[in-house]
């Protein structure tokens, strides 16, 4: 009799379980499954004006597809965004991944108070800090006016470092610091230890950073709106000056390119991640 | 996927449960009117800065309870928008439903050539403090945009292209000038001030190596395309004014010929005009929309391609010490000699399903708003200029700017009456100033003298007061050689400013009541008169915030109105978002080029390696 009841009871709660997920599902279908569908139906079709009669239609077509590849200035949009993310990538990932490995040190951050330091200017929202940059940049004598390049990368890393030295620190954290005492006494010297054992177990969390760092980098507009001037033009604020313009079906074609993009890097991830079989870069 | 499927009747049933909560709003059963305008762009109740009556919208609904009992249950719908296109485009999915709808003159013309707005004046209706008050000049400019509509014609049901203008389609609200904002006190200046002020009359000062850095412009399309423009047709231009001034050709007709070169938008024209913009993106500091009015205050750039109501706006916070400490600075405003864009907001009726109520109350709202009173309220809270004139308007401009009213006096100087008959002299306050000063109540043997605060320790005698005294007040007197006599003021002394007489009849002729046409006659140091080199006239292109709000007749008559690009709207964009995306610097591609043969490098270091040890493993293997 009781374990009837009781079998009742858990059918009972295991219904109810299920039933919370509806507040993602809905969440999920309303704001990213329908956007990107827009996204897509606005990329693959087109808006034409009958002469006859100045009335405007939309039609099915990849007038867009063809507009981003044979507008110049689409392309090198794109290259320059690359240009700009891959910069700021590399320079994020040389000064977070030292002093990641020392922050994860227990010796020298006793108690983790070092790295919340670091990841403080996280918890301030992007743009107030971005106008704040400014001032400063400007107070320093690199403003956007003369150097808009060397601006916007002061930005993009002063914003994304945090989001770099986070997944480096949780992977230095897990790493395996005999492995290293084994690679010394067996002989190797500090540059391969380096090489062939630090960096290595690193891998996870490199990637994650890269990843972290790479996309944001090169959809974002406000930093380098603000901090060039508005002279340097990224992929984001393409895509912007685009819906602005009006230009919906460009700019949408683009926003997928961005998206293909953003999906072809988490493959790659995650292919490493699989290829380590640690894991630890998923943060 | 099976579970999603069975959640997903309940997510949808939580969705109809959301939108049946929205669609119950609205259940009374007054008319509605529903506005959209643009943001902070009409008055609103403010008391913490001195605006204490309701709101515009509020005083509307009151009058109409007042007035038209049976519209006494009326309700107001009041939106704001952000951009023009945003409204195009809600227009064109018909996603928009608005009685009143507040956009520029080529958005205007845009939508009406679209088919998407209806005229006003129906029914017999009308809009009588328009009619009277508007200034006559402006609203002749705006009426006579033309907009191109397609028609079917009813017989042979072909679309046909039909010619309209502005005039039955549009109720102007408020109007500027495209100009060039500088602050002399930039530190970054290698000229001195006179040489800034000469060179700032021409737009083509940007292009000039000299101020290189300290210049930025609008990251916005239409207003660099006309800088652009500009500069590129700038010989054009020059010919066409030669002209104008020798009297070889009329007014009109250079206002015709100057609105055809304004308006070149064909493949070739923008591509020149794309050419130079890409050489003054070399020159710029940067580009901006919104932060260069508050750059130019704090002196991080020195010249700014500005609109005249922002321009009003950073003068003022340039002066105001508590804005900028003891810094403060005198900024100046150009409309370049050679002509700039003149722009209009106006109200326009879109094409969307209304009653007859609502339309006669898009009327009254328009006359309303119109009304002179209003209006002045409209303009003191947006510090944009509006299209009425009036009584009420001349009495706001007089008190903001002329030397004769102006709330200068109260700020600056300690005034003092002095009775002639009885040689009794005391300190007296503005307020007693004004009232002593009436018309009607003016004593002829008292004179006022006004004393810079600060200047001197309280005059103990009639003569201490003699050596300070900067403005006098009287009509009596003959003014002797180092005065100069403005009106009814006379003045003594002009040690700052060089008072200017500004004649703007041009705006208030026909809309006055009270006043003569004489009293659009002011006096202000807000104007810079400026002689150029060979030329005789000195020719004022140049001023402060009085001079932003009301450009002189010449100024004015000098602007032309960038229409909308109509067809050619492609080729603008593609310029645009050429000059906008830079290619990259060489030393960039050169880094890039080294990042990228450096990781394919790795990659394929490591590949190499892993296939190398596979294969070594495998031989080892074999081997054993």
């Amino acid at each position: 009799m009781q374990s009837k009841t009781s079998a009742k009871a858990k059918r009972f709660f295991a219904l109810q379980r299920k039933y919370l997920s509806i507040p993602y599902i809905v969440f999920l279908i309303l704001f990213i499954i329908v956007p990107i569908l827009i996204i897509v139906y606005y990329a693959f079709t087109y808006e034409y004006v009958d002469e006859a009669t100045n009335i405007t239609y939309i039609k099915v077509s990849g007038q867009a597809f063809l507009n981003f590849f044979t507008e110049w200035s689409k392309i090198n949009v794109l290259i320059v965004s690359l240009f700009i993310a891959l910069i700021t990538t590399v320079i994020c990932l040389l000064i977070g991944f030292p002093l990641a490995y020392f922050l994860a040190d227990k010796k020298v951050n006793k108690n983790a108070v070092l790295i919340t330091l670091f990841i403080a200017p996280m918890w301030i929202n992007f743009v107030l800090r971005t106008g704040a940059t400014r001032d400063l940049l400007t107070w320093m004598g690199i403003n956007g006016g003369t150097h808009p390049y060397l601006a916007t990368i002061i930005g993009m890393v002063q914003n994304y470092l945090p989001f770099v030295i986070l997944p480096l620190y949780t992977t230095m954290m897990k790493l395996d610091r005999s492995q290293v005492e084994a690679a010394k006494d067996l002989g190797a010297n500090g540059v391969q230890v380096f090489f062939k054992n630090i960096i290595p177990q690193a891998v996870p969390g490199i990637v994650s950073a890269c990843l972290m760092t790479f996309m944001p980098t090169m959809s974002s507009y406000v930093i380098s709106d603000t901090l060039s001037e508005g002279k340097i033009t990224l992929f984001g604020n393409y895509i912007e000056l685009e819906f602005t313009n009006k230009a919906w079906h460009d700019g949408s074609f683009m926003a997928l390119v961005m998206l293909i993009l953003i999906a072809v890097t988490m493959v790659i991830s995650q292919r490493f991640s699989k290829d380590e079989k640690k894991g630890g870069g998923s943060w | 996927m099976k579970k999603i499927m069975k959640v997903l009747p309940l997510s949808a049933l939580i969705l109809l449960a959301g939108s049946s909560l929205t669609s119950c709003a609205t259940s009374n059963d007054g008319p509605v009117l529903r506005i959209i305008n643009s943001e902070d762009y009409i008055y609103l109740n403010d008391p913490e800065s001195g605006y204490d009556a309701p709101d515009m919208v509020e005083q509307f609904k009151s009058y109409i309870k007042e007035n038209y009992p049976q519209y006494k249950n009326l309700q107001v719908v009041y939106d704001t928008s952000d951009t023009n296109e945003t409204l195009y485009s809600e227009l064109q999915t018909g996603k928009s439903n608005y009685d009143l709808m507040n956009v520029s003159d080529y958005m205007a013309q845009k939508i009406v050539s679209g088919n998407y707005a209806v005229p006003f004046y129906q029914n017999g209706l009308t809009i009588d403090n328009y009619a009277t008050y508007a200034s006559k000049d402006i609203k002749d400019r705006l009426d006579n945009i033309v907009a191109t509509k397609k028609i079917k014609n009813p017989e042979t049901g072909k679309y046909e292209d039909q010619d309209v203008y502005l005039k039955d389609y549009s109720v102007g609200y408020m109007w500027g000038t495209l100009g060039i904002l500088f602050n002399p006190d930039y530190p970054g200046f290698k000229v001195e001030k006179e040489e800034l002020i000469e060179d700032m009359q021409s737009f083509s000062a940007l292009w000039d190596k000299k101020y290189e850095g300290t210049i930025s412009i609008k990251n916005s399309m239409r207003d660099t395309y006309a800088l652009g423009l500009m500069h590129t047709f700038e010989e054009e231009f020059k010919e066409l004014k030669d002209k104008f001034d020798s009297g070889e050709i009329t007014l009109e007709k250079y206002q015709e010929e100057f609105a055809k070169i304004f308006n070149r938008c064909d493949e070739n024209n923008v591509a020149k005009i794309q050419k130079s913009l890409e050489e003054l993106k070399q020159n710029i500091f940067g580009l901006e929309v919104d932060s260069g009015k508050q750059d130019i205050v704090t002196k991080k750039i020195g010249v700014n391609l500005a609109w005249s109501g922002d321009a009003v706006y950073s003068m003022d916070q340039a002066e105001d010490e508590t804005q900028v400490g003891s810094n403060t600075s005198e900024i100046y405003y150009s409309v370049p000699e050679l002509g700039s864009n003149l722009w209009f907001d106006t109200w326009i009726m879109p094409n969307c399903p209304r009653s007859d109520a609502q339309y006669e109350l898009a009327h009254l709202f328009l006359d309303f708003i119109c009304d002179p009173a209003n209006a002045a309220q409209n303009m003191e809270y947006t510090g944009y200029t509006s299209f009425i004139a009036g009584d009420s308007i001349l009495e706001l401009v007089r008190d903001w700017y002329d030397y004769r009213t102006a709330e200068i006096y109260e700020e600056e100087y300690q005034i003092y009456s002095y009775n002639e008959a009885s040689e009794e002299f005391k300190a007296i306050d503005y307020s007693d100033f004004l009232k002593e000063n009436r018309e009607d109540s003016r004593q002829d043997d008292k004179l006022y003298y006004f004393v810079p605060e600060g200047e001197k320790e309280e005059p103990e005698s009639f003569d201490d007061l003699k050596d300070n005294i900067v403005y006098k007040l009287d009509e009596e007197d003959e003014p002797t050689e180092e005065q100069k006599t403005y009106g009814d003021l006379t003045i003594v002394n002009s040690s700052d400013s060089e008072i200017e007489e500004v004649d703007l009849k041009y705006f208030f002729t026909g809309t006055l009541d009270e006043y003569t046409d004489d009293d659009a006659i002011f006096y202000s140091d807000c104007y810079l008169p400026f002689t150029k080199e060979g030329s005789e006239e000195p020719n004022i292109s140049v001023g402060r915030q009085f001079f932003c709000q009301y450009p002189n007749k010449e100024t004015l008559d000098r602007c032309g109105v960038m229409r909308d690009y109509g067809k050619n709207n492609t080729y603008v964009m593609k310029m645009w978002e050429n000059f906008k995306s830079d290619p990259l610097p060489t030393w960039a591609i050169i880094t890039l080029a080294v990042f990228v043969t450096g990781i394919v490098g790795l990659i394929g270091y490591f590949v190499t390696n892993k296939v190398l040890k596979k294969k070594a493993l495998k031989k080892y293997s074999q081997k054993n």
